[in-house]
């Protein structure tokens, strides 16, 4: 009778410290890590428009190749966010351009990262947003 | 977010963010019908003892009673697009206004630019310009909405630009509004993505 009662006990410890253990995987609340989402981001416009020149006929099928590929990268990632992908290219031609964003969110928890890429032949610039989402 | 000391709290998902902010201003109060010293509502229980089962007419229910905090282990229904603590509220109660947010950027935008020319301060230009369209947004105060606005400004010559963007969200509670300009001199391209937090 003792023993069964014994390792009922311990049995008990055992399921509690196992319930505490997993209480603070439901509240930590990952940052945004901006040098993660750049590489996959990289890799990504490496990839669609890497060794080729500008095409006017292509370019919105890049873009859009672009900025999916890139969402599926980040979302495998399996990060608590929401993402908004926005890609820009440009031809080479001696015009300017500059972009701006400006975020109201919480600086915590959500980030953004801004990638320029060019080849000899247009440029191509890729800013990703990310929103936490609270679990 | 900060993690709970108590285990009876953690496991409500209560003391979350926000919600924690909440829940120090003021309970929610929900409005349940009680039978106290109501006339009305003690015509009616006299009149279910006896059999008579008609509602009196007129009949106003309405006491309302703080919360009390629901431990965890008690069933809890919870409606769609209602919630009984505010972190739950998975769908905004305003959804927000794309053509409001479409002039007001534009009216911004003509302001600022009218006739500009492309020159090198258009950086700090663009940089205002998104400043300015998301404090704009942020005056309507559509609450748990975060705002990203983005801005590009371009020399018009000989070259195309083409934009793209998508995003991994909640189709019903996020949006984007857009607004494109242009004069003799240049483009400005100016998005504006509002996304609920949940």
């Amino acid at each position: 009778m003792i023993l069964t009662t014994e390792t009922l006990e311990s049995n008990k410890r055992f399921e509690r410290s196992c319930y505490l253990n997993l209480l603070p995987l439901f509240f930590i609340q990952v940052a945004f890590n901006p040098d993660e989402a750049s590489n996959a981001v990289k890799e990504c416009i490496e990839g669609v428009i890497g060794g080729v020149d500008y095409s006017q006929n292509k370019v919105n099928q890049w873009t859009a190749t672009i900025v999916e590929h890139s969402l599926t990268q980040l979302v495998k990632q399996g990060k608590p966010f929401k993402y908004i992908v926005n890609c820009a290219v440009m031809q080479k031609s001696g015009a300017g351009l500059h972009t701006a964003n400006s975020c109201y969110w919480d600086t915590t928890t959500d980030g953004s990262c801004t990638v320029r890429w060019e080849n000899r032949t247009m440029y191509c610039v890729v800013s990703v947003f990310a929103v936490a989402i609270t679990l | 977010m900060m993690p709970c000391n108590t285990h009876k709290t953690c496991f409500s998902k209560k003391r979350l963010g926000h919600g924690s902010q909440k829940r120090a201003e003021g309970q929610k109060s929900r409005v349940t019908t009680k039978a106290d010293s109501d006339p009305k509502q003690q015509w009616s229980r006299t009149k279910k003892t006896t059999g008579f089962s008609q509602t009196p007419p007129n009949q106003q229910a309405v006491k309302t009673e703080m919360e009390t905090p629901v431990p965890w282990t008690s069933s809890l229904t919870v409606y769609p697009g209602q919630s009984e603590w505010q972190e739950y509220q998975t769908a905004p109660h305003r959804r927000f206004p794309r053509e409001q947010v479409h002039s007001v950027m534009k009216s911004i935008v003509e302001a600022r630019l009218g006739e500009a020319q492309y020159t090198s301060s258009c950086s700090a230009v663009a940089r205002e310009l998104s400043d300015s369209i998301k404090e704009a947004a942020k005056s309507l105060s559509y609450e748990r909405y975060k705002l990203i606005s983005y801005v590009a400004i371009g020399q018009l010559r000989d070259s195309e630009v083409t934009c793209s963007s998508r995003g991994v969200w909640c189709p019903a509670a996020d949006t984007f509004t857009e607004y494109t300009f242009k004069n003799d001199h240049l483009f400005a391209l100016c998005v504006l993505f509002a996304v609920y937090q949940e």
